[in-house]
């Protein structure tokens, strides 16, 4: 695109702007739609707690099934977020900008749910506080030996630190949507966010060391978060679990299907909220890439995990082994291989298939293929007998399925809602790369006008120039 | 010069960080302090955009502050627990080291993230009480420019004679003058 035809940034600013302020029908059908689903998640929890854990299908010996299954899967969205701001923050890609904002908000809420899933397993959850430890007379303490509690120190030291790395980088939008909204609930609602954020060097200065750190802390930590939910199997004895090398494999799928989830909520918005101009081509295609090198490293590990197996002629190993590739398991078993690796590489190694359609239909099929690697993890290992009285088969009941689907709907009613109220995508960072637009990965070189005013001809970051 | 003389407040809109700095540049060479200068923008501005000194933190201070108070008190936690409820290990040690050492990492990188954040906000003035001194942080009627993309500039504790040649000097340039 030439100097002449690009759009001012301030004419960006204010595309950007005017697509967040209006209302979107969309989006309230979205809310509306993923809000009854959430009602489904609501009554069938309640009905499990009314009617207690045996409505559903876990029994001896598969004492795991959906719920730890959808544990390990939110718990893997959820890297999608985080994990990838922070990277694309640290080694400063321009071309994350547009992304940051969204990507954080999927962690926060894939994350919530995700940590209510062993809860829900509890069955009786109310007492749920004794993995906490507190002064008590009854020596109710946590062992710590246990890659369960480890489960509970990750996962709230993630959830924690992924709600302030999100928060942290919204307030100055919060303060620009205050300032824009007529008085009223709207404009005291981002008063309370916005903190009193008024824009002074100060803060910026202090904001920009904060969210610097938060996004070198907040890598390792997502890192041991998804090792130690590995731990929960790989420190056991059974067998198809134990594995020196499920933490950087779990590690992998995560990012993977936290990718999968990023690239249709970015799909999705852009088509929904137009936001063609800010979530550009260039983006999808660099996620694309990010997303085949994915796929190929998951394809890697999981070859390397199998191949060790069917080489160390181990009994037990083998029959799980054998049921995965040849057995009852076997068809989702070559599903997974297929949705995980031959698509993926099939469709994104060619730039035709790194563009938003192509790239959202791949992420559903990845979504499927990881939910299925979680499934395919938990269950062949349980249900395959070590000992001749142990036999069983798992099969979910509808209280779980419930769940499971109500649990897609509370994720999207909390993200349509997200969106509705806060900017998905953050306009200070988008202003900041249109001020700093000389750089080529901002999108181009423009004049030095451009870079200092906001009048100038200015390139999109995240825009051409790929 | 009476105090009451000295609390005239000079703000106004900018487009451009030139128009900013012309400004800036003027009333610093005729004597007014660094410390009177407020500059809001929608975006961080770079180093040197400005003729004002950089603003200082100790963020990072306090973020390794708080990873060693995080960390010493998640190893308290998993060490004491440890000892205060000891298990038959057959022979090995009672405080074990992975973990000790999982529920230490955790706890290092949690106190990191709440005092960097609660540093950030309080340098910020962003905490309840604090920002409201000497007029810094408050509301200004020109907020909304800084809203839509555009630069505030604002100088404090001038004179009534100090104010009226930054007002007419601001005029030239700026797109609101309060």
């Amino acid at each position: 695109m030439t100097a002449e035809s690009q759009p001012s940034a301030a004419a960006l600013d204010g595309q950007l702007l005017g697509r967040l302020d209006r209302r979107r029908p969309g989006l309230l059908v979205g809310s509306l739609a993923s809000g009854a689903l959430a009602l489904v998640f609501i009554y069938c929890w309640g009905y499990q707690i009314a009617n207690g854990i045996g409505v559903t299908g876990i029994n001896r010996p598969v004492f795991w099934g959906f719920y730890i299954i959808n544990f390990v899967f939110w718990i893997g969205i959820s890297h999608a977020g985080t994990l990838i701001s922070a990277i694309l923050r640290v080694t400063k890609a321009e071309w994350r900008r547009p992304v940051t904002r969204s990507a954080e908000a999927i962690t926060l809420f894939a994350l919530a749910i995700g940590g209510l899933f062993p809860l829900i397993h509890l069955g009786r959850v109310a007492i749920f506080y004794y993995m906490i430890p507190y002064p008590n007379s009854r020596m109710l303490w946590p062992n710590f030996r246990s890659p369960l509690v480890w489960d509970i120190a990750a996962i709230t030291t993630y959830i924690i630190g992924s709600a302030l790395y999100l928060f942290l980088p919204l307030i100055p939008d919060a303060a620009v949507m205050r300032d824009r909204a007529a008085a009223g609930l709207r404009k005291r609602f981002y008063a309370v966010l916005a903190l009193g954020w008024r824009g002074t060097a100060q803060q910026w200065h202090s904001l920009e060391w904060g969210i610097r750190i938060l996004a070198v802390v907040i890598i390792p930590v997502a890192v041991s978060v998804h090792t130690i939910v590995s731990w929960d199997f790989a420190m056991t004895q059974t067998p198809g679990w134990k594995s020196t090398i499920f933490g950087p494999y779990f590690v992998v799928g995560a990012i993977f299907s936290g990718i999968a989830v990023l690239m249709i909520a970015m799909a999705l918005l852009r088509r929904g909220l137009a936001l063609e101009r800010f979530l550009t081509d260039r983006v999808f295609n660099n996620l694309g890439l990010l997303f085949v090198t994915m796929s190929l490293v998951w394809g890697y590990f999981t070859f390397a995990e199998h191949l060790t197996v069917w080489y160390s002629g181990d009994l037990f190993e083998k029959n799980v082994h054998h049921v995965l590739l040849h057995g009852d398991f076997a068809v989702p078993f070559w599903t997974m291989v297929v949705v995980n690796l031959v698509i993926p590489v099939a469709v994104l190694s060619f730039a035709r298939g790194r563009r938003p359609l192509p790239t959202a239909l791949v992420g559903c099929g990845v979504l499927v293929g990881m939910w299925l690697e979680r499934f395919l993890i938990v269950v062949p290992a349980l249900s395959t007998p070590r000992l001749a009285y142990s036999i069983g088969d798992y099969m979910p009941s509808w209280v779980e399925l419930g769940i499971m689907i109500g649990a897609v709907g509370v994720f999207a009613c909390l993200y349509f809602t997200f969106t509705q109220l806060l900017p998905i995508v953050s306009v200070w960072e988008m202003r900041e790369g249109w001020r700093h637009g000389g750089s080529d990965e901002a999108g181009g070189a423009t004049s030095d006008a451009a870079a200092t005013s906001g009048t100038a001809a200015a390139p999109v970051p995240g825009g051409g120039g790929a | 010069m009476t105090a009451a003389a000295e609390r005239h407040l000079v703000e106004a809109a900018y487009e451009r960080v030139e128009e900013v700095r012309a400004v800036v540049e003027a009333a610093l060479e005729s004597g007014i302090a660094a410390s009177q200068i407020e500059v809001r923008s929608p975006a961080p501005l770079e180093e040197g955009e400005l003729p004002l000194p950089k603003p200082r933190s100790r963020v990072l201070l306090f973020a390794l502050a708080g990873a060693v108070l995080g960390g010493l008190t998640a190893f308290g936690l998993a060490a004491g627990t440890a000892l205060a409820y000891p298990l038959p290990t057959g022979g090995m040690s009672i405080v074990a080291g992975p973990p000790v050492g999982v529920v230490t990492y955790e706890g290092t990188a949690l106190g990191l993230i709440l005092m960097t954040v609660l540093r950030v906000l309080w340098e910020g003035g962003l905490l309840p009480g604090r920002g409201i001194r000497s007029g810094r942080g408050r509301a200004s009627d020109l907020d909304h420019h800084v809203a839509n993309g555009q630069l505030l500039l604002r100088i404090h504790g001038l004179s009534e004679e100090q104010a009226g040649r930054l007002r007419d000097l601001s005029r030239a340039s700026a797109l609101e003058v309060g």
